[in-house]
């Protein structure tokens, strides 16, 4: 599958689905008031009642708890009064049956020794002060003498019989309490014996009887309440029997102190916890029937217990207030709860708007841009509905497939296919539908019947709860082509390897392995050997190289960063031959700078290294074979040289003499000599001299061709005018009109090309000589951008048909009587030229003047 | 006064006699000292050798100096007169056959008066020594002597 084909699908369908999970999101974003929000608000609530009973349970444990203390502590304080109260009065009592003066009055009083009035004063006294209501003194037979407060008619049978009791005890004792006889009053008594001393016999002198009213102190001190409460209540009460009595007047009950009786069968009755032993606090009923709780505690030294009582009503009262004022604290918690939800809500439901908002806006921005993809993508899509009719088809399909919009627009997706890629039409079909999506190669056909190969992605879509099938095609026609050339790219590669001996590797420094084309395993001769470590290809490297070689990809290569480029010798594993090889390899690193791969091509240069030592031998014998060439080339020069030097010394001076004595018998032996033997004189001497021309253009021509060259600036006019000048100072007597052009400069030697113009000026002179006017032209002119040098005369010129020759030594056109000349002068000029890279021709006829033309070297 | 003397040093027979024909008919009288190599001139001029009896202060006017000499050359010649401090002073004329650029250039970095190349016209030759010598001997004013 092309990767670019997924990249554009990715892309379209990246966008749409793009703006479905915006869609999603946005849906998801909305605040509902749901199941969820309603169990965490009921939650809530619970949460906050279920603290508030919890709550409630505790301050109910806690104020009960606090009310049993209070009515112990109340408890307590009474029974330590009421003890102290009982202590008192006995100790009233032990006070005064231990007075023996009390005792010896009152024995006086019986034997009527003093008045009924002193002792009755007292009596009062000591009852006023302490609270008694009546009082009453009995003889020790038992005979009531003094009454105080009616004592005489209120006393009963019991109380005669605890008289005689404490009288043969002699101790103090204080009765229980019990209903008056003649007021039915509840009462208690004192009884005192008055004890005297006589020896050491201990006699009753008489007993007093104290009558105490309740009422008065002991009823007020129990029933008394320390604190305010409605219903509080202290009982008094003791056994009778199976029954409990209730000794102080009850609240809610009139005139029942002593009278009122409860079974002590009652289990839950306070009272009767009482008796059975329970001390402490306690919950039960109490006479009323009511539920109370209450304190018990046992008055010691008595029968009696104390009751601190209190309604369980009153203490849930207080409590039912309690859970009014939690209540209404819950429910405002509740209220407050559910108006802060209610505010986030409204404000989510705000922002969900807003961004919703946004997101819609999103969304549209992305659909315009699927849109847009889908539209101008360089991939053909088309949209076919289940009925396979194309519902939609962007630009391309229609460039691609050559329909028109309205044409393509419900036709069949088929008609788009070949008859051969229909076939597999259905079975595609059937995998799209499996899989929701297929890629597959198919050919496609044009309005106009061309087909071309596709690659096509199909994917279903649901738009709106309806099927769509979608196809996203691409024109591999190039690819094709492309693929075909990379084919052949790479068989072309694999043969150049085998043809250069060039093997490549891929070394990967996390594995420590290479890979090999197998044009490498030929070099190395592995062929079929697994192993490709840096080990392995040391082993290759030959014995001589191998330290040096894993120096130099560890130090050079690898910790340098460098690339690997080395010639060295392996040793051919599959037959052992020694082979030179060029090692090349370019380190590739990862993003993070990392060493991962060494990547290169490693060449046998065996051949090429042999071939290559060859031409160095060559080179260093043809070297040697030059230099000594040179060597005797210079040797030759040298000669030549010397050749030349004594040519032009020894040889002048000969021809020097030869001149000389000849003129010297001439001129000293004129008389004998007569006209004929001076004309051979004569002749002597001009052959010697033209043998000295000779010689000196033979050297000049010698010179010339073996003088360094040196190329200048040179401005051929002024050379010209110089030379004309001097040819003009040697003809005095003929006349020239010279024609130089001006401003002809070249590069050149100087003097090489002095020496050339002067030869040509020299014979153009010479040639017009027979002429009354020379005239003598030098000019340049261009040809084929060429620079053409001339030097024209209007001379007696010459016959073309010997113009090769004349540029050769001793070549001479003219007859020397008629133009002396060595015939040297030309062939000067011809080497002067070639030497300067140039050519040089004549162009002439008989009588009618010649030209001389040149080129030189084109200035650089 | 005695006359100034010439030395001319030239190996080759016929020139020199050619040269003498040439001072006579050029009207050149002056005392012409003839030596045939470099090492003779050398002798001649440092008063050694077979001229050690020579007075060391008679110097010639005018030395005329072949180029192309046995045992020592010209140019030898003249690069041991310019560099001793009797005879630096002294005119040398290069008179030779050579025209080689070589030994133009050594002559006049050496020093030398003047070069004149000797021609094959023995008219022309003649021509050249008589105006050498009018010019030399009788012109030019002669360096201080010492």
């Amino acid at each position: 599958m092309n990767r670019l084909l997924i990249d554009a699908e990715t892309m379209v369908q990246g966008a749409a689905a793009k703006a479905m999970s915006l869609a999603v999101q946005i849906w998801r974003m909305r605040p509902r008031i749901s199941t969820r929000m309603i169990a965490f608000f009921v939650l809530l609530v619970s949460g906050i009642v279920i603290a508030l009973l919890g709550y409630f349970r505790d301050q109910e444990g806690r104020v009960i708890h606090e009310r049993e203390s209070e009515l112990t502590d109340v408890a307590e304080l009474k029974v330590r009064q009421i003890v102290g109260w009982r202590i008192e009065r006995v100790g009233d009592g032990l006070v005064l049956a231990n007075n023996a003066a009390i005792a010896r009055q009152a024995q006086a009083y019986f034997e009527n020794k003093v008045p009924r009035n002193e002792l009755l004063h007292w009596i009062e006294v000591m009852c006023v002060h302490n609270g008694y209501c009546r009082a009453g003194l009995f003889d020790p037979s038992g005979a009531l003498r003094l009454s105080y407060g009616d004592i005489d008619k209120k006393i009963g049978k019991e109380d005669h019989m605890l008289i005689r009791d404490v009288e043969e005890q002699k101790t103090v004792v204080l009765s229980d309490l019990h209903l008056e006889e003649g007021t039915g009053s509840p009462v208690a008594d004192l009884v005192v014996p008055l004890m005297t001393k006589e020896t050491d016999t201990i006699s009753v002198a008489g007993v007093f009887i104290f009558r105490i009213d309740p009422q008065s102190f002991l009823y007020p001190l129990v029933e008394a309440w320390p604190t305010g409460s409605r219903t509080s209540e202290s009982l008094l009460i003791r056994r009778e029997g199976n029954d409990i009595v209730y000794l102080n007047e009850l609240r809610y009950m009139q005139n029942s102190s002593l009278r009122f009786r409860m079974p002590v069968a009652t289990k839950s009755l306070l009272g009767a916890m009482a008796v059975s032993g329970i001390e402490g606090a306690a919950e039960g009923v109490d006479y009323r029937g009511v539920q109370v709780i209450g304190s018990i505690k046992k008055i010691p030294d008595s029968p009696w217990y104390f009751i601190a009582e209190v309604d369980r009503e009153e203490v849930d009262d207080f409590l039912r207030q309690q859970v009014w004022m939690y209540g209404l604290v819950g429910g405002l918690l509740v209220l407050a709860t559910i108006a802060t939800i209610g505010f986030w809500w409204r404000h989510q439901r705000v922002r969900f708007l807003r961004s919703q908002l946004s997101a819609e806006q999103e969304r549209r921005a992305l659909m315009q841009h699927f849109e847009y993809l889908v539209r101008f993508a360089n991939d053909i899509i088309v949209l076919a509905d289940k009925e396979f009719r194309i519902v939609e088809a962007n630009d391309k399909a229609l460039e691609s497939y050559g329909y028109e919009r309205d044409e393509l627009i419900g036709s069949k997706v088929i008609t788009l296919e070949t008859d051969e890629s229909a076939e597999h039409f259905s079975e595609r079909l059937r995998l799209l539908n499996l899989y929701r999506g297929a890629t597959y190669e198919s050919v496609h056909r044009k309005k106009d019947g061309t087909t071309f190969p596709v690659e096509v992605s199909a994917r279903v879509i649901v738009m709106e709860g309806t099927i769509f099938y979608q196809t996203i095609s691409r024109d591999t026609t190039e690819r094709k082509k492309s693929e075909a050339a990379l084919r052949e790219r790479e068989f072309w590669m694999k043969e150049s390897q085998r043809v250069g001996h060039i093997g490549s590797y891929a070394f990967d420094f996390q594995k420590g392995t290479w890979t090999s084309s197998e044009v490498l395993d030929e070099i190395f001769g592995i062929q079929g050997e697994r192993d490709r470590t840096i080990n392995s290809w040391l082993n290759i490297v030959h014995d001589d190289q191998r330290e040096e070689m894993l120096r130099y990809f560890s130090n050079d290569v690898v910790a340098a960063g460098k690339s690997f480029d080395r010639e060295y010798r392996i040793v051919r594993r599959s037959d052992g031959v020694e082979r030179w090889v060029w090692g090349r390899g370019e380190l590739g690193f990862d993003e993070a700078g990392l060493l991962i791969s060494m990547v290169g091509t490693i060449q046998d240069i065996t051949d090429r290294k042999l071939a290559h030592d060859e031409i160095r031998r060559l080179n260093s014998e043809l070297e040697q074979r030059v230099q000594q060439r040179t060597a005797q080339l210079e040797t030759a020069n040298r000669e030549l040289e010397a050749f030349s030097y004594s040519v032009s010394h020894d040889l002048r001076a000969p021809l020097r003499g030869i001149d000389g004595w000849s003129l010297a018998l001439a001129e000293d032996f004129q008389s004998a000599l007569d006209e004929k033997a001076n004309e051979y004189i004569r002749r002597i001497r001009s052959e010697a001299q033209r043998m000295g021309a000779l010689i000196d253009d033979l050297l000049q021509l010698s010179r010339v061709t073996r003088a360094e060259i040196t190329f200048k600036s040179v401005d051929l006019s002024a050379l010209v005018h110089t030379i004309v000048a001097r040819i003009q100072d040697l003809y005095p007597g003929r006349h020239f009109t010279f024609s130089i052009e001006d401003d002809v400069i070249v590069e050149g030697d100087y003097t090489l090309l002095e020496i050339a113009l002067t030869n040509l000026l020299d014979n153009a002179s010479k040639f017009t000589s027979p002429r009354e006017e020379a005239v003598i032209e030098f000019g340049k002119h261009t040809t084929a951008g060429k620079s053409v040098y001339f030097v024209r005369d209007n001379g007696v010129g010459f016959d073309m048909t010997y113009s090769k020759k004349m540029f050769g030594a001793f070549q001479r056109m003219h007859s020397s009587s008629e133009f002396p000349g060595t015939g040297i002068g030309l062939a000067t000029v011809e080497r002067i030229i070639r030497r300067h890279s140039g050519r040089v021709w004549a162009e002439a006829a008989v009588d009618r003047g010649a030209t001389f033309f040149f080129t030189l070297r084109e200035s650089l | 006064m005695k006359s100034k003397s010439i030395l001319l040093v030239e190996d080759n027979p016929s020139d020199i006699e050619l040269t003498k024909r040439a001072f006579a008919q050029g009207r050149i009288t002056n005392d012409l000292s003839v030596v045939q190599d470099g090492q003779e001139a050398l002798d001649y001029l440092f008063c050694k050798g077979k001229y050690a009896v020579r007075v060391s202060t008679d110097m010639p006017a005018l030395i005329l100096l072949d180029l192309n000499l046995p045992r020592i050359d010209g140019l030898e010649v003249l690069r041991r007169v310019r560099s001793t401090e009797t005879t630096r002073r002294l005119p040398v004329v290069i008179l030779t056959s050579s025209k080689e650029e070589h030994d133009l250039a050594t002559s006049y970095d050496l020093g030398v008066n003047s070069y004149i190349r000797k021609p094959v016209d023995f008219h022309q030759f003649a021509d050249a020594i008589k105006h050498l010598g009018l010019y030399w001997l009788v012109i030019n004013e002669p360096p201080p002597i010492g």
